[in-house]
């Protein structure tokens, strides 16, 4: 990392998503809408940091984990912290969102992005990306099959796992 | 001194003294317990608000990698045994340790009882033992008296400023976050002999314990006071990280400019 991105990382990472004098908070909200310990909410906010880090550095396109891009989703949805805070005041960029179009040549674009982005993250970082967080492209982009349910008036049941 | 106030931690201390002591409490002087001995270590940056102070950032300390943890301080140390450059707000760690533990009971039965030290001074006959009951033990209770004792002398002469009691303070290791309100005085007076002790002792390896962060502890009114605050259980955390059907009404969308009627988002395959 270069000083220029050491410090650009330290903003990052010193953001605060969390208001801690409220009562429902980002992460709060975060472990609610995906069944997230809180432990594992407050890891995978870190990994989106670093990787919006990532993105502010370099100079093509990335692909975050299903996890980092559920964070994403939720900080677009807070707009002033995340276009005014964050873009705006922390690094002086617009960082857009863009889901894919669908198709097959948007499915290899994205897996080829996506083990990019593990790449950059191992070599800027100088250590792999946690795999509960960051799983493998076939893990990444083979479950992915969600949908919101009203747990007032539904279980749900795992399945069983294949051994 | 007794030995139990220089070998066991402060929240075994704690428990020894009063069994019905609250998981606040021993949370408490678990948590400085670790900042005193460096495996963790708070910081606030010099540009931080008054708000941000009052939340400031902990991350490991120089002894975190070779530092073994007892079960009850392993709540605190979890998240980082997973990402050790981790830095994280206090309320987020407190947040994250608590939601491991349901209550006090359950805290003190599986964290700091289960313990093989406490045996010599917690006991359980077998319905005690199906119901997850410890009872203190005979030499617990003489124990008890001693820390007792031992504790309202160390106390009272610190709050009198007594400076012969500086070396007390410092043979009690850990356990001086047990020791409240230490005057500024007295600070000074265990700054500068640990200073000469380093300057004696330069060739030995020894714990550093860095009591400028205890005066924090002392002096600063901090998150574990602001979640504490008229609930000596934590409950309301506990609860917030362990029971989120409680904050389902936490569910309106601001109407800071309008928010628009989404008709929702796609699976995403990824993002550009």
């Amino acid at each position: 990392m270069t000083v220029e991105q050491k410090t650009l990382w330290n903003k990052i990472e010193e953001f605060q998503l969390d208001d801690f004098e409220s009562t429902f908070t980002f992460t709060d909200r975060l472990c609610r809408e995906n069944g997230w310990k809180y432990e594992y909410s407050v890891r995978v906010i870190n990994e989106y940091k670093k990787f919006i880090f990532l993105i502010c550095i370099c100079d093509h396109p990335l692909t975050p984990s299903d996890q980092v891009d559920q964070v994403w989703h939720l900080h677009l949805l807070y707009t002033r912290s995340y276009w005014i805070e964050f873009c705006q005041n922390t690094f002086s960029k617009e960082i857009h969102h863009g889901p894919t179009k669908g198709g097959k040549n948007e499915k290899e674009k994205f897996g080829d992005w996506y083990s990019k982005t593990k790449e950059l993250y191992t070599s800027i970082f100088k250590k792999q990306p946690p795999t509960d967080i960051w799983p493998s492209s076939k893990v990444r982009f083979g479950e992915l099959n969600f949908r919101r349910v009203n747990l007032h008036r539904n279980w749900v049941i795992s399945k069983f796992k294949k051994v | 001194m007794i030995k139990e106030l220089t070998d066991l931690s402060p929240a075994e201390v704690l428990l020894i003294e009063n069994p019905a002591v609250k998981i606040d409490k021993l949370a408490r002087v678990t948590f400085f317990d670790l900042i005193l001995k460096d495996v963790l270590k708070i910081e606030t940056a010099s540009k931080a608000t008054k708000k941000e102070k009052k939340n400031p950032i902990v991350s490991v300390g120089q002894s975190y990698s070779k530092y073994e943890p007892l079960k009850h301080e392993s709540i605190f140390l979890s998240v980082f045994n997973k990402d050790s450059e981790l830095k994280i707000n206090i309320s987020n760690l407190l947040k994250t340790a608590f939601e491991k533990v349901k209550n006090s009971d359950e805290y003190k039965l599986k964290y700091v009882y289960s313990d093989k030290r406490m045996n010599k001074y917690f006991k359980s006959n077998f319905f005690q033992k199906l119901f997850g009951i410890k009872a203190i033990s005979e030499n617990g209770l003489k124990v008890q008296k001693e820390i007792k004792k031992e504790l309202r002398r160390i106390k009272t002469n610190t709050t009198k400023k007594n400076v012969n009691i500086v070396e007390s303070l410092i043979a009690l290791n850990g356990n001086i976050v047990l020791i409240p309100k230490i005057p500024i005085e007295i600070f000074e007076q265990i700054e500068k002999k640990k200073s000469n002790f380093r300057k004696e002792n330069s060739g030995s390896v020894w714990v550093d314990y860095g009591y400028s962060s205890l005066y924090y502890h002392n002096t600063t009114k901090n998150q574990f006071d602001l979640m504490a605050i008229n609930n000596s259980d934590f409950m309301p955390i506990i609860e917030s990280v362990n029971g989120f059907d409680d904050s389902s009404d936490d569910s309106g969308c601001g109407s800071d400019g309008g928010c628009g009627g989404c008709g929702g988002c796609g699976g995403c395959g990824g993002c550009g």
